[in-house]
């Protein structure tokens, strides 16, 4: 009831506000003309009588203002009115108004902008659900130098399940696959899974089943869960694609199941169940990644005992067959971290470089406002004679804040929802998920609503108090306030300033360390020619290769061919190129210089043709290259590494080296050749050990290989000629993937790039802002001392004395924020440690390089103004008061 | 006007206000001259309080204000008391009962 007569009446006042008033005065009118009647009936004079009732009353307006005050909803009419006069205000300054807008709606939409890339793989990185519990399995392996694989064996696997801790576990293998079917041959990426790959993930696919757990193990079952995309891409969304068959190289499948479009797993297009039973395969056989759930309540500590405990039983039960288990060692691996792991380091560092840039903005504007309020004491000091209270002065001044934030904050999230599109398209292929949607949801609007008030407390605040606290009388007499008022306000900009430098420094710093790691890691000798080098993927079903016989002399035949094409230089074939990955086998080296127990290390291994090191530009340091056909027995070539690690550079040719371990039924191949290391699978990782194997000896291990051209001129033109020979062997073979080893090297470092030109463009902006900050308040101060440098140079300062003056105050500021921002950066940047190549985080070079930089730009900032004061006619200057 | 006038405590206020209305409704000065009139001219009620509290009362539904023709043929606002008023008064008539009756002890005693 009281509740309703209050709404009622707040209604009323806001939304009634005339009638309301004039019902007010008319009821205070008419007790003012009762009041007289009363007076006159007791015998005055009517004129006597009207001026007594008003004396009484005390005021028809006064009383009417009382009135006003008990009303509901006055704080609101209050507000009302501070946001009109604030409007009012920032209309009156449209140049203050657009700089500062803009610099905030820069700010702030660039840092939500980040924030809701940040939102998706640092807050919530998975769209799995409770994506937390799920674990990549890892482990180490250090008799054999394997550090934190992901790949399991069968057996392994079989006693993982049994680890109490986990919910469930599932295997998944990444395989890629030629799809045929229905009009066009496609490569898809694909994945053996195990039946409960799904349910652990918890995903439900949105037509169809998943896959049956009688389903894994089986061969002849072969049935197949799609992708949204590929559902899209290959039927048109049809509804009716459960049932229908595909091929998978050449091998028949049926659809059972289609995923939901947010279902992302290893960019796979296809899932179909393992086709044997994974507890068959060999122990030492590791081929498939193994997934985790954790049981709800469970602890990673937990699981992590369980697993040391296993690792210890499997160490005493099998290594006396498998030596490698000696030592070894489980860890789970946040799935989210396995996907996002480095791009959420760099996410992190540009979160917190956006946020440095939002913090510089709001400085400037602060400053801005300080600069201003000197000529707004004289306003603020005449509504304080009018009664205005101190808490009234500060609400406004906030009010102006706060409507400057919001016009900035709500152009910042434009800016926000164009910019997160923007820097998805720009970033580099593989740094996202392909088809990756951002959305801007309730949790990035809140986080603008957030920014936007903290800027506009951070920014108006410290003006607001400067501005409201002054002394009445001295704001009032216009002459002091250039003294007084404004030293205090130089003060505090002077502060402004000094925290802009040191922040801008920080910046510049991060900037620069990523410069120079970028350069330091492009400086990287790949150790082959990457001009005018082209790669392309070809693919061969089983069925066409007679189950891996005819791979080595179709591609000989493919080799060939394509060499006689007009600006070709060499053909080779690679099992796999630079920069793409890397494949490693377990090898049994017959070597002296190795403890026995060491002999079967994991090695990186590659097969290719003969021309492979001519057409790369590997030089030989002993032996000389496959002969195809005419190695009569098994022979490899190894790397320089290789030689040096395990033959310690003695002579290594004719030593022998075997797949598998000791026991294995592996033939042992001869050592033909040591050549020259070059990059495997990125330049900023050492060289490991490298053996190559021969094509005409190894190719039936493979489906798909890598043609690997060189050519005279641009490789890219010769495409189609290139394609026309391959035809000639396969009419009906494609190839895809096509690259320049050059792409390839730019896209393994890419997302680096990409991330070294965001922080130069924050750390441009956060320069050109302390620029801005810079030239401001010197102007200012120069522009309020006028008087005083008149009076030097009138009593015999020269030009040089005041630029002097000038400059050592102004660098003073600098120097204090440059020291500052030392101390911070190098406390800061070794946050960023892991995303640095061969530099320090804190390499003394950038840190000096960049403060000097800096200092100049400072040093620009101040002259500037500087040499303005010189210029002012001492008689002016003294005669503008 | 030369009587002896007492500041009125805030809290009287509204009690003399609602205790005048119980009476029937009021005008604004009838108001004020039937608080003059109850306490003997001890309080004189000024507009400047008499109004805010009219109008706080009214918002807090203790009132309800109607228009309508005085005596002397003038449009006056006149106030009543509400269900929510007469059970206001009540409670402040109790409230004040019990204080002045400890506040009278305790300035007998000595």
């Amino acid at each position: 009831m009281a509740l309703w007569s209050r709404l009622l009446s707040l209604w009323r006042n806001l939304f009634r506000k005339e009638q309301v008033e004039k019902e007010l005065a008319e009821e205070v009118q008419t007790y003012l003309e009762m009041l007289i009647d009363a007076k006159i009936r007791q015998g005055l004079e009517p004129e006597v009588a009207r001026r007594l009732a008003v004396l009484e009353m005390g005021g028809v307006e006064q009383v009417k203002e009382q009135v006003r005050e008990v009303r509901m909803g006055q704080l609101l009419e209050t507000i009302a009115q501070d946001l009109r006069y604030g409007a009012r205000m920032l209309r009156k300054r449209p140049g203050f108004t657009a700089v500062a807008v803009l610099t905030l709606a820069l700010g702030s939409g660039a840092t939500s902008a980040i924030f809701s890339i940040f939102n998706i793989f640092v807050l919530n990185p998975f769209p799995f659900s409770d994506s937390s519990r799920i674990y990549l399995l890892r482990q180490s392996l250090p008799k054999i130098g394997v550090k934190d694989q992901f790949r399991a064996s069968g057996p392994e696997y079989a006693e993982l399940a049994q680890i109490q801790a986990f919910e469930r576990i599932a295997a998944w293998e990444s395989v890629s696959r030629n799809l045929t079917g229905s009009e066009q041959a496609e490569r898809v990426a694909a994945a053996k899974v195990s039946s409960d790959f799904f349910s652990l993930l918890g995903i439900e696919p949105i037509l169809g089943r998943t896959i049956r757990p009688e389903e894994v193990g089986d061969s002849a079952a072969r049935v197949l869960v799609i992708s949204h995309a590929l559902w899209q891409r290959r039927f048109a969304g049809d509804t009716n694609v459960i049932g229908q068959r595909i091929a998978l190289d050449d091998e028949p499948y049926t659809i059972i199941g289609v995923m939901p479009p947010n279902f992302q797993f290893d960019g796979g297009d296809a899932w179909f169940p393992f086709p044997m039973h994974l507890h068959q395969l060999g122990r030492s056989g590791r081929a498939f990644a193994v997934l985790a759930r954790l049981k709800s309540g469970t602890s990673t500590a937990q699981a992590a005992s369980e697993l040391e405990i296993l690792a210890r039983q499997q160490e005493r039960d099998f290594a006396s067959a498998n030596p490698d288990y000696e030592n070894r060692t489980y860890h789970l691996q946040p799935i989210s971290e396995f996907y996002y792991g480095p791009l959420q380091t760099a996410l992190f560092i540009l979160f917190a470089a956006v946020g440095l840039v939002l913090l510089i903005a709001c400085a400037n504007i602060a400053n801005l406002l300080l600069a201003q309020a000197t000529s707004r004491s004289h306003e603020l000091a005449i509504r304080q004679a009018l009664g205005a209270g101190r808490a009234r002065l500060l609400r406004q001044l906030l009010m102006e804040s706060l409507l400057l934030a919001f016009v900035g904050g709500a152009l910042g999230l434009l800016l926000a929802f164009w910019g997160t599109g923007a820097l998805v398209a720009m970033a580099p292929s593989g740094t996202f998920p392909p088809g990756l949607e951002i959305p801007v949801n309730s949790r990035v609007l809140l986080f603008s609503l957030l920014i936007t008030l903290a800027t506009a407390v951070l920014f108006g605040l410290l003006p607001a108090l400067r501005t409201s606290g002054g002394n009445l009388q001295q704001a009032m007499q216009t002459g002091a306030q250039r003294s007084t008022a404004g030293q205090r306000h130089r003060r505090t900009q002077n502060l402004l300033v000094m925290a802009e430098v040191s922040l801008s420094l920080i910046l510049l710093v991060m900037a620069g360390l990523m410069i120079r790691s970028f350069s330091r890691l492009t400086n990287v000798d790949p150790g082959f020619r990457t001009d005018n080098l082209m790669t392309m993927r070809v693919n061969r079903s089983p069925a066409k290769s007679d189950g891996g016989k005819q791979m080595a002399p179709f591609f000989q035949q493919v080799i060939e061919k394509v060499k006689t094409t007009p600006g070709v230089e060499g053909v080779a074939v690679a099992s796999h190129m630079p920069f793409v990955f890397t494949e490693d086998w377990a090898l049994t080296v017959e070597s002296e210089a190795v403890p026995v127990d060491l002999r079967t290390p994991s090695i990186d291994t590659r097969t290719v043709s003969s021309d492979y090191f001519s057409v790369m530009g590997i030089p030989f340091f002993a032996g000389e290259s496959f002969a195809e056909a005419a190695d009569v027995t098994p022979v490899v070539l190894i790397n320089r590494t290789m030689a040096n690690r395990y033959w310690l550079n003695e002579d290594v040719i004719g030593k022998r080296l075997k797949i598998g371990n000791a026991d294995s039924k592996s033939p042992w191949f001869t050592i033909k050749g040591v050549v020259a290391d070059s990059a495997q699978g990125t330049l900023d990782a050492e060289t490991r050990p490298e053996v190559y194997f021969s094509l005409s000896q190894m190719a039936s291990r493979y489906r798909r290989m890598n043609l690997v051209i060189r050519t005279t001129g641009e490789p890219k033109a010769l495409l189609s000629a290139i394609q026309q020979r391959i035809q000639e062997v396969d009419k009906d073979q494609p190839v895809y993937q096509v690259q320049t080893i050059q792409e390839l090297l730019a896209e393994s470092i890419g997302t680096r790039r990409f991330a070294m030109l965001l922080l130069i463009l924050f750390a441009g902006i956060a320069m050109v802002m302390a620029f801005i900050g810079i030239y401001g308040v010197i102007s200012y101060g120069v522009s309020q001392r006028q008087q005083e440098l008149g009076i030097r140079m009138a009593l015999g300062a020269s030009q040089r004395d005041v630029l002097r003056l000038i400059l050592r105050q102004g660098m003073i500021i600098v120097a204090a924020g440059l020291v500052i921002g030392l101390l911070a950066a190098f406390w800061l940047t070794r946050l960023m440690a892991n995303l640095l190549f061969n530099v320090s985080a804190t390499d003394p070079l950038t840190f000096f390089a960049l403060s000097l930089i800096l200092a100049g730009v400072a040093l620009l900032a101040c002259y500037v103004p500087a040499r303005r004061a010189t210029k002012v006619n001492p008689m002016t200057a003294l005669r503008t008061q | 006007m030369k009587e002896k006038r007492t500041d009125l405590l805030q809290g009287t206020l509204d009690l003399l206000v609602l205790k005048a209305l119980a009476l029937g409704p009021l005008h604004g000065l009838g108001v004020s001259s039937r608080i003059e009139q109850l306490t003997r001219g001890t309080f004189h009620v000024k507009p400047g309080s008499l109004f805010p509290a009219l109008h706080r009362m009214e918002q807090a539904g203790w009132l309800k204000s109607t228009w309508g023709e005085s005596e002397n043929n003038r449009r006056a606002k006149y106030y009543r008391l509400t269900k929510a008023g007469e059970r206001q008064l009540t409670t402040e008539m109790e409230d004040w009962q019990r204080i002045s009756l400890a506040i009278a002890n305790a300035l007998k005693a000595t």
